[in-house]
């Protein structure tokens, strides 16, 4: 390439970094935020997630199969303020799953899955807020449905992929819940309780689910823009195993910790079981502690499955408005001219 | 003319209609705002304000929750249209003062 667009390049480059670090900002990352949406307003979020789940069986050792699962995907949330207190959010996810495990002959097999996930909609409303100077407190339930976009038929060579490693489950779903958040210049804490309940799709019914996720964030003094979140626990006890615990860093600048627990109550009709050939019998499975990442917005939730067959994608609420909020030094004056 | 004198030409235009519509500012106002505790928070606030007729700049003091209006020249901010534009915000109007007069 001419030295000449390299360096425009650059600086394009450069411009668009310095634009993104103005407009992203930290936030809670696999849940909600009750902050607002101005009315009329969008706001978007992209969100990545990597997971890794592994273990066969409810003891420390691992079962014959050794299966070995990594999920990689995007979460794109696209939020609609319809009033200053009431939000419209969609999720989107693009999923690709692949698991890798030995069969019964003994033969070492990968099967996978990718395409658009389920899809989710939901509408926080604020029933409390207390506004001080920089700060605020508000309190906001929230409804909404899982729709079945994702495939929920996928096959390779072996036959059906099992339940847990299609991108969709093929049911409607309904979940709601309640996020509380505490704002003030120097850092954010957020918290989110949870339900949802899980029906059945071509035979097969994941357990219903509630979660408890917390996440705190703090300013680092005199930056310009801070990193996000960084530390996570996920507790998942599924029926019949012990319980797994992960633990994750994605910056050393801020600390962020979120617990989840998936309630033991998943259910798998003996249909649901059988389709999926290889890989298909429903099992429990712990995740292994992550290794350290680094770099911001990458991340979400290692997400502790392992409900009997459950594979519950964390981005059950990944709106954190605050993708697109930015947090600069508050010191930091920012101006807008009306005739942009 | 050359073309640096072309180049210079233009930016004494450029600076003098530049300075023709600071003058031509009307009055300011400062608005305290609570809740206010991000830019993204600022973001939507400005938003609002700039979508309110006669409008001419917004700037935003997250730290003190300050927000300067300034109208365009021989309009003026009601103090209704600002709270409106502050609430759809999602936030509160804690103070509403004229600033300064015309510049």
């Amino acid at each position: 390439m001419h030295p000449r667009r390299l360096r425009w390049l650059g600086l394009t480059m450069v411009a668009a970094a310095t634009t993104l670090a103005g407009i992203s900002h930290a936030a809670s990352q696999t849940f909600n935020t009750a902050l607002p949406v101005a009315e009329g307003s969008l706001v978007l979020r992209e969100q990545l997630l990597y997971l890794k789940a592994s273990d066969d069986n409810a003891s420390d050792e691992p079962g014959p199969a050794e299966r070995n699962l990594d999920v990689f995907g995007s979460f794109s949330v696209l939020g609609y303020g319809v009033r200053s207190d009431l939000a419209l959010f969609g999720v989107l996810p693009y999923l690709d799953k692949q698991l890798e495990l030995t069969t019964p002959g003994g033969e070492r097999i990968t099967r996978s899955a990718h395409g658009i996930g389920d899809a989710q909609v939901f509408a926080p409303y604020t029933l409390l807020q207390h506004d001080r100077r920089g700060s605020t407190f508000r309190v906001a339930p929230f409804v909404g449905i899982k729709l079945p976009t994702g495939d929920d038929n996928d096959r390779d060579g072996f036959g059906r992929l099992p339940q847990p490693l299609q991108p969709g489950s093929g049911s409607w779903d309904l979940f709601g819940g309640v996020i509380a958040t505490y704002q003030t210049l120097d850092y954010q804490l957020d918290t989110q309780i949870s339900y949802k309940t899980n029906t059945e799709a071509n035979g097969f019914e994941f357990g219903d689910e509630s979660r408890l996720d917390a996440s705190a964030w703090t300013a680092r003094p005199g930056a310009s823009s801070a990193a996000p979140a960084a530390a996570r626990v996920n507790s998942a006890r599924p029926a019949g195993s012990r319980s797994a615990t992960t633990t994750r860093f994605t910056s050393p600048t801020s600390t962020a910790i979120a617990s989840r627990h998936c309630s033991p109550m998943a259910r798998s009709s003996a249909s649901g079981d059988k389709r999926g050939g290889p890989g298909t019998r429903p099992a429990t499975s712990t995740t292994r502690p992550m290794s350290r990442a680094t770099g911001p917005a990458t991340s979400t939730s290692p997400m502790a499955t392992a409900t009997r067959s459950r594979y519950s994608a964390p981005t059950g609420h990944p709106c954190a408005n605050g993708a697109v909020r930015s947090r600069a030094a508050p010191t930091a004056r920012s101006t807008a001219g009306s005739r942009r | 003319m050359n073309f640096k004198t072309a180049d210079r030409t233009a930016i004494w235009l450029g600076l003098m209609l530049l300075a023709s519509s600071v003058y031509a500012a009307g009055p300011s106002y400062r608005i305290e705002v609570d809740g206010l505790a991000c830019p993204f928070c600022a973001y939507g606030i400005e938003k609002k304000l700039n979508a309110v007729p006669g409008v001419e700049r917004v700037e935003t003091d997250i730290k003190h929750g300050v927000v300067i209006v300034t109208m365009d020249d021989g309009a003026a901010l009601d103090e209704t249209a600002a709270k409106r534009a502050v609430k759809e915000a999602g936030f509160t109007l804690k103070g509403f003062k004229r600033a300064s007069s015309e510049q």
